[in-house]
């Protein structure tokens, strides 16, 4: 009887053969990488089609590398040359504007000052409130909300307010009968307005009191005698813009204004400038329908025609 | 702001301000004028306002010390009239218009320091802007101001460039319909669109 070694030997050669007579790569080709990838074992590196290769980039310093960098977003407002700009002394501007402006009346239509600025687009704004020698706006009608019967009530009275009280105050404006600009609030009665709900009427127009904005009060009063005549202004895309008087001011009262302006701005910006610098590029005269001119700083050109007192009548 | 070079090109403009119709000197017996219209458009009440908008506002470039006011009514009835204010001669020339040193803060009704001694009243309504300025100029005697040399040079360059921005315009206008005409012809073809959307 035959042992079974030689028996095992030829089953083993038999399976040897059959494994060699097929190949382990199928001769179609697969669309499909991952097959293929997953025969090759875990740890060898995959077979990347064209697209997925990395490409190498060129060391030849002759060929121009074209690496497109992505652009990097601007950090500061844009600034124009301005060596080209033709400036105006103010009373040529202002006889340009009162031109432009002929027939309009004089207390609606408003001289108009933009303020350009050297400045970034992150980081702190000119904000402030200012009264100009020659007040633009003075015949605010205030609302004073505070107890009715209270001391602040008749000073408020006393000192011109058009409307005064709790509950008639918010019936009429629940009512839509605003005949104020402003509105003032008296600590005391903050939580019964909060209740009363005439926050949807008023905080649209921008009237409802906060003590944010400086309109909740403990004296009504005084903040009512800081208001007349005050104007806030800020700086918004680098441009700081205010009205800066009403249409029938004399030179001299633009004058002034213009100055007082321009010197709170600077001290503004002085107060801020110990992070970020901003400084005070140009400076616009325009009007509600005019057109904008530039001023040279100048009160009177050399080639000015006018005198004062033909731009000061009606 | 705005661009710098826009800003600039719209001063150009400016110079409409200084030539034209209404650019004249009225002589100092006139002390105000005023107009009267309504506010609508139609109805006779278009040359007035055209009167207003231009030879008005070069009339009070070159007279900036006379008082100029217009006052638009709602009522499409209402007629439309010019008012010229005259003084005497003598008094024009004894006293130079006196004007106050601040402004009245509560002037809802400007009136004329000067005392008027007549005024001329004529009718606007249904007429042309140019035939309201020639009535005008022949009641007031006013001196016309012709543009100088340099001022006809600059409205010429300023034509010139009006004319080629027209060109520009009408060209990149046509670029574009193309170029947005073949984007879409592509996205139809690669089934993005429909033909009909």
């Amino acid at each position: 009887m035959a042992t079974p070694k030689p028996c095992m030997a030829q089953l083993s050669r038999a399976c040897l053969q059959l494994t060699r007579s097929t190949p382990t790569a199928l001769p179609i080709r697969l669309f499909s990488t991952s097959t293929p990838n997953a025969s090759r074992g875990k740890f060898v590196p995959k077979t990347v089609s064209k697209k997925e290769k990395p490409v190498v980039q060129s060391t030849n310093k002759y060929i121009k590398k074209t690496v497109v960098k992505k652009k990097k977003a601007r950090t500061t407002y844009k600034q124009y040359d301005l060596s080209q700009e033709e400036t105006f002394p103010l009373l040529d501007a202002m006889r340009i504007i009162r031109a432009w402006e002929v027939g309009q009346k004089p207390t609606s239509v408003k001289y108009e000052l933009a303020l350009k600025l050297k400045s970034q687009k992150n980081g702190p704004v000119v904000r402030n409130r200012l009264r100009l020698p020659h007040p633009v706006k003075t015949d605010f009608n205030v609302c004073v909300i505070c107890p009715p019967d209270s001391k602040y009530a008749e000073a408020a009275r006393a000192a011109g307010a058009v409307l005064v009280g709790e509950d008639d105050v918010f019936d009429a404006v629940k009512a839509g009968k605003i005949e104020f600009d402003r509105c003032l609030c008296q600590t005391d009665s903050l939580v019964k307005m909060n209740k009363s709900g005439v926050g949807r009427v008023l905080g649209p127009r921008g009237m409802m009191p906060s003590s944010k904005l400086g309109t909740v009060v403990v004296d009504p009063v005084k903040t009512m005698k800081d208001m007349v005549g005050a104007t806030e202004y800020r700086e918004r895309m680098g441009v700081i813009r205010m009205a800066i008087g009403q249409l029938g001011f004399t030179p001299e009262e633009m004058s002034s204004n213009l100055k007082a302006f321009i010197e709170a701005v600077k001290k503004d910006l002085s107060r801020i400038s110990d992070k970020v610098n901003k400084e005070l590029v140009e400076v616009v005269l325009s009007s509600t329908n005019g057109p904008g001119l530039p001023l040279n700083g100048a009160f009177k050109g050399t080639n000015t025609s006018v005198t004062p007192k033909e731009l000061s009548g009606p | 702001m705005v661009n710098i070079a826009q800003r600039m090109t719209r001063l150009k403009e400016l110079l409409r301000l200084r030539v034209g119709g209404g650019a004249a000197i009225l002589p100092p017996e006139v002390t105000r004028l005023h107009m009267d219209f309504v506010m609508t458009y139609d109805d006779g009440h278009k040359g007035p306002r055209h009167f207003w908008r231009n030879d008005l506002r070069r009339l009070k470039f070159y007279n900036p010390a006379v008082p100029m006011t217009v006052s638009r009514t709602e009522n499409p009835d209402d007629p439309a009239l010019m008012t010229i204010h005259f003084t005497s001669a003598s008094a024009a020339a004894s006293t130079p218009p006196p004007v106050p040193t601040t402004s009245p803060q509560t002037s809802t009704a400007p009136s004329s320091p000067t005392p008027t001694e007549r005024t001329e009243v004529f009718n606007i309504k249904s007429r042309k802007r140019f035939e309201i300025l020639e009535q005008l100029m022949a009641l007031t005697n006013a001196k016309k101001i012709e543009p100088t040399e340099e001022e006809l040079n600059e409205i010429r360059e300023l034509n010139a460039k009006r004319e080629q921005s027209a060109k520009d315009s009408a060209f990149s206008q046509k670029f574009n319909a193309k170029q947005k005409q073949e984007k879409r012809r592509m996205a139809i073809a690669r089934g993005e669109l429909t033909s009909t959307s």
